[in-house]
């Protein structure tokens, strides 16, 4: 019908509209990064030139920033979802006393903002001697409650038969966690992969403190250094911002599967 | 089960196992660290001369410097300072967010002995050392001396008919009026006649509007506030007719941060109170003329002859805490002496405290050396003071956005800035 | 049930290691911590200096604070704007993906892209957008003669513009976890409201909805617990200003502690933040009737 034409036609033009809001302004700074450029005035250099990246790579600590990035998001990510996977099935499964009080007790510990915490846990990590060093960097955020929950959720949403049938078959309980949860709570675990991944890859204020060093900076940190006291150098802190952005892209473009199932697993927990 | 115990016991000794091999793994060498918020591009090249020189008289040692983003800066040295593992030096100036970390460093009259002490104050004036004094203490001796001068575009003042810069702050309000233009006459303002440095730089130092009327932040004896008098008043009914009444000043974040500077390369306003900083733009903008001269004159006879403005120092403080004394102590000499001195400030484009240490200046560099050695009042800094400053900036702020009137403004900077004080 | 069977206690023990590798890193870094902050706000003085016990001086001094009676405004008005809107955005994008067949992924994935980017990527984008006469926004406005507002130094606005970075940032969760419901509510219910009358609708607001409650929860009391914890625009774009017209709580706290160094007062109002958050929460479940649902 025409009408059904014309309302399709709107819908796709009100998502283009969209799309071009969601990513039109990283073309746009695309273009800043492109040229030599020390102010956002139109006073600006015409010409399209390289020279922003090729300073973000070799004046800059930058490929170091993003080995750092990756570690330690990827580091934190990949503890998480083991243990994370652990503690939601125990909470899943498992009728032991004082469940519902210590599940409770971590829907409380995500009301927990960071900002309140760091202060201590840099005392902390600064005792334990390791301060501008991966485990430092890692250690602390593998306390995130978050994870638990999702996982919790997720594992609920399993149908229960194919555990009990397997320990019926005499399966150990070391077996079923790993050869039955772990995969089949690959779609959760894709779920918490992407946000956590990203949590840590855009996370600001941790590494800044506790990283001493500009070995050690990640790429939030190193950016954040770019602008000098008068002065920011558009042209370069552009490029360092974009470039930082694509290899999380790139992440989640080969996870977006696994996490688009997840979510929708998890939609029909109940 | 049994293997389940066995295998998370496992898991969390190979967690802890990993965890102390990384820590020992850390240990270092005499490494003397070195903090700086960066004042270039390339400031770890500015000081590779000196290390150079240092690591090579002292086998076994080596110097990291690291410069410290401004964004962050304050959090960073806290957290630092606070684990007790804080940077061996670190370099502080008196606007700004050394305040908290003072306390945990040395009193230089306390490590140096006479003569180290006479070397590093050499060509300094004893009245400079009141600014590195917090509490009694003498933290450090100023290295850099740097101050605010009123610059202001010549090209924009002489089409508005100026040939000269405003002497007194009356004239400055003329001056801001006939500056102040819609050309396209769309009802948006083109150019404004005066400016100021953003307050999310931590820049901004607005006492200088105090300071024209004669008022200070604090008494001499730093026990209690100077502005809570009518000519605090004055000042903030100055800064109204500025920003609210004729309007002829830059509304506040308009321009953010160091953007400030671009819209002033731009001829977006004409006239402003800014940082010998501003020198290291004009190589970037080849035709732009830049004229710099002293403060118009307020009232305020008492401070700087009614032109006070912002003078302060850059330098070098020691942490407490520091485990290799010694060597650090070595390195900071090396960092006083003019030999080496001379080409960071050359470097950073600041004037070194030590005026036997002579650089180059063009009459521009000299205008803000002037207006620093002749006008500057010289700046407290310190954990109550930082409050205090916030205190008054923030009712400027206020002030200046339209959120409060400037009888509500000064009670409100009076009644925090006492309560800081507290 | 299977629990029943001998060998339970067994069974139990394997519960608690499962969950002891978490719970050591929460006690260690997220509990221990704020325990140790809960102590800080019965003490004064200073972040490197000696602290004195001063009983619950800071607290009756937090109701005087002009500035965090402020904080604590802003970021209710901030709350309270975003919520609405990211919900309503939120949901109307996700029932245009949900309605199209073709390109569907494509669509999804470019709009997820602003989730990606660090606050501190997204305020390079803003800034450069905003900036007065260069920025597209401000030229696109000139074009239109609509005067350009002050983003970020009008106090009356810069919580908006805030939000307007936050949403921009935020929103692809919000859609794609919506997303993820609509799909997910049985074909066969949809039909059947279709087959006894309902128009789309009716259907949406009496089949699908209900049916997404969950989800709508679960979204609902995390968007109150980010957004009452709003700190990292604030601290990037405006730091509070201008004059704490966009200070939240939390950067109220940051500014206490590093700016002022008032370790008891920031302590204090970590401690008022925590309970603001546990009763917003606590009336989010209860309105949404939350328990009710859950099984475990």
């Amino acid at each position: 019908m025409k009408s059904r034409a014309v309302i399709q036609f709107l819908v796709y033009l009100c998502l283009i509209v969209f799309i071009v809001a969601s990513v039109g302004p990283f073309f746009l700074i695309l273009r800043t990064s492109l040229q030599k450029t020390l102010s956002l005035t139109g006073s600006r250099n015409p010409e399209y030139t390289l020279v922003n990246y090729i300073n973000l790579l070799t004046k800059t600590k930058f490929p170091r920033w993003l080995l750092n990035s990756v570690v330690f998001a990827g580091g934190v990510t990949l503890v998480k979802i083991v243990i994370d996977t652990f503690a939601g099935y125990a909470f899943a499964r498992y009728r032991f006393p004082g469940n519902r009080l210590l599940f409770s007790f971590v829907l409380v510990t995500m009301m927990m903002p960071f900002a309140v915490a760091m202060f201590p846990v840099f005392m902390i990590v600064n005792r334990l001697r390791l301060t501008n060093t991966y485990f430092g960097l890692i250690i602390p955020m593998l306390a995130n409650p978050f994870g638990i929950f999702l996982m919790r959720q997720f594992i609920l949403g399993i149908p229960k038969e194919i555990e009990e049938s397997a320990r019926i078959d005499g399966c150990r309980e070391m077996s079923i966690l790993f050869r039955i949860i772990m995969p089949l709570s690959r779609p959760g675990q894709a779920v918490l992969a992407i946000i956590l991944f990203m949590w840590q890859w855009t996370n600001l204020i941790w590494p800044l403190i506790v990283t001493n060093t500009a070995e050690m900076f990640t790429l939030t940190v190193g950016l954040a250094g770019i602008p000098s006291q008068h002065t920011i150098d558009w042209g370069l802190l552009t490029s360092g911002a974009l470039l930082s952005v694509v290899p999380i892209i790139i992440f989640f473009l080969i996870y977006q599967k696994g996490f688009i199932e997840g979510l929708t697993w998890g939609a029909v927990k109940e | 089960m049994k293997n389940m115990k066995r295998f998370t016991v496992l898991i969390t000794i190979a967690v802890l196992v990993f965890c102390m091999a990384s820590a020992f793994a850390a240990e270092k060498k005499a490494v003397i660290r070195v903090w700086k918020g960066p004042h270039s591009p390339d400031d770890t090249g500015v000081f590779a001369d000196v290390i150079k020189a240092f690591e090579a008289e002292n086998k076994g040692a080596t110097v990291e410097y690291t410069p410290t983003p401004w964004d962050t800066i304050n959090e960073k040295y806290t957290t630092a300072f606070a684990s007790k593992n804080p940077p061996d030096i670190i370099y502080g100036f008196t606007g700004g967010y050394v305040d908290n970390v003072v306390g945990e460093c040395y009193d230089f009259r306390d490590i140096f002995s006479k003569d180290e002490f006479a070397f590093i104050k050499k060509g300094v004036a004893d009245s400079l050392l009141e600014e590195t004094t917090v509490e009694g203490k003498l933290v450090s001796i100023p290295y850099f001396t740097a101050g605010a001068a009123f610059v202001y575009n010549v090209d924009l003042l002489k089409k508005a008919g100026f040939s000269k810069p405003p002497d007194t702050i009356e004239e400055q309000l003329a001056y801001a009026k006939k500056l102040t233009v819609d050309f396209d006459k769309d009802g948006k303002i083109d150019q404004y006649g005066y400016g100021q440095l953003s307050y999310d730089t931590a820049e901004a130092k607005p006492e200088f509007f105090l300071f024209s009327f004669g008022c200070n932040l604090f008494n001499k004896d730093m026990s209690g506030i100077d502005y809570d008098r009518p000519e605090g008043l004055e000042a903030f009914k100055y800064i109204d007719q500025l920003w609210n009444k004729d309007k002829t000043a830059v509304p506040v974040g308009l321009y953010p941060g160091t953007t400030m500077t671009d819209a002033f390369f731009d001829n977006k306003f004409a006239m402003w109170v800014t940082h010998n900083q501003i020198v290291a733009h004009l190589k970037d903008n080849p035709n732009f003329k830049i004229g710099v001269s002293k403060m118009p004159k307020g009232p305020g006879a008492g401070i700087a002859q009614g032109r006070g403005t912002y003078a302060g120092s850059g330098f070098w403080c020691i942490a407490k805490d520091t485990k290799n004394l010694q060597l650090v102590k070595k390195f900071v000499l090396k960092l006083y002496d003019p030999k080496y001195q001379k080409p960071i400030a050359v470097a950073f484009g600041f004037t070194p405290s030590n005026t036997q240490t002579v650089i180059q200046q063009d009459a521009i560099g000299k205008a803000f050396t002037d207006a620093a050695l002749n006008f500057g009042v010289p700046y407290r800094f310190g954990p109550r003071v930082n409050e205090v400053k916030q205190a008054v900036w923030r009712a400027m702020q206020a002030l200046q956005s339209g959120q409060l009137g400037p009888e509500d403004a000064w009670q409100q900077a009076v009644d925090e800035g006492k309560a800081a004080l507290e | 049930m299977a629990s029943k069977r001998p060998g339970r206690l067994f069974k139990n023990r394997n519960a608690y290691l499962l969950i002891a590798p978490n719970f050591f890193f929460l006690f260690a870094f997220l509990v221990a911590p704020f325990l140790w902050v809960v102590v800080l706000s019965f003490q004064k003085g200073t972040v490197l200096g000696p602290k004195t016990f001063v009983g619950f001086t800071n607290y009756l001094d937090l109701a005087r604070n002009r500035l965090l009676v402020k904080s604590i405004l802003n970021t209710l008005k901030y709350t309270v704007t975003v919520i609405p809107s990211v919900f309503i955005l939120g949901m109307v994008i996700a029932l245009l993906l949900n309605s199209i067949r073709r390109m569907r992924s494509f669509f999804r994935t470019f709009l997820f892209i602003p989730l990606l980017s660090s606050i501190v990527v997204a305020a390079i984008v803003w800034r450069y957008l905003v900036y007065p006469d260069y920025g597209p926004v401000s030229r696109v406005l000139g074009y239109l003669r609509i005067p350009a507002p002050n983003w970020f130094g009008d106090s009356k606005i810069v919580i908006f513009t805030i939000v307007m970075v936050e949403l921009w940032r935020g929103l692809p969760f919000y859609i794609v976890t919506f997303l993820a419901g609509l799909q997910s509510v049985p074909r066969e219910m949809i039909e059947a409201s279709y087959i006894d009358g309902a128009s789309r609708f009716q259907s949406l607001l009496h089949v699908v909805f209900p049916n997404m409650k969950p989800i709508l929860t679960f979204c609902l009391v995390m968007a109150t617990i980010w957004a009452l914890q709003l700190f990292d625009s604030v601290y990037v774009l405006t730091r509070g200003g201008p004059s704490s017209a966009s200070s939240t709580i939390v950067w109220s706290i940051y500014e206490n502690i590093f700016f002022f160094n008032r370790v008891g007062r920031g302590a204090s109002m970590c401690v008022v933040l925590i309970v603001l958050i546990s009763v917003m929460t606590f009336i989010n479940l209860k309105v949404t009737r939350f328990h009710e649902e859950q099984v475990v």
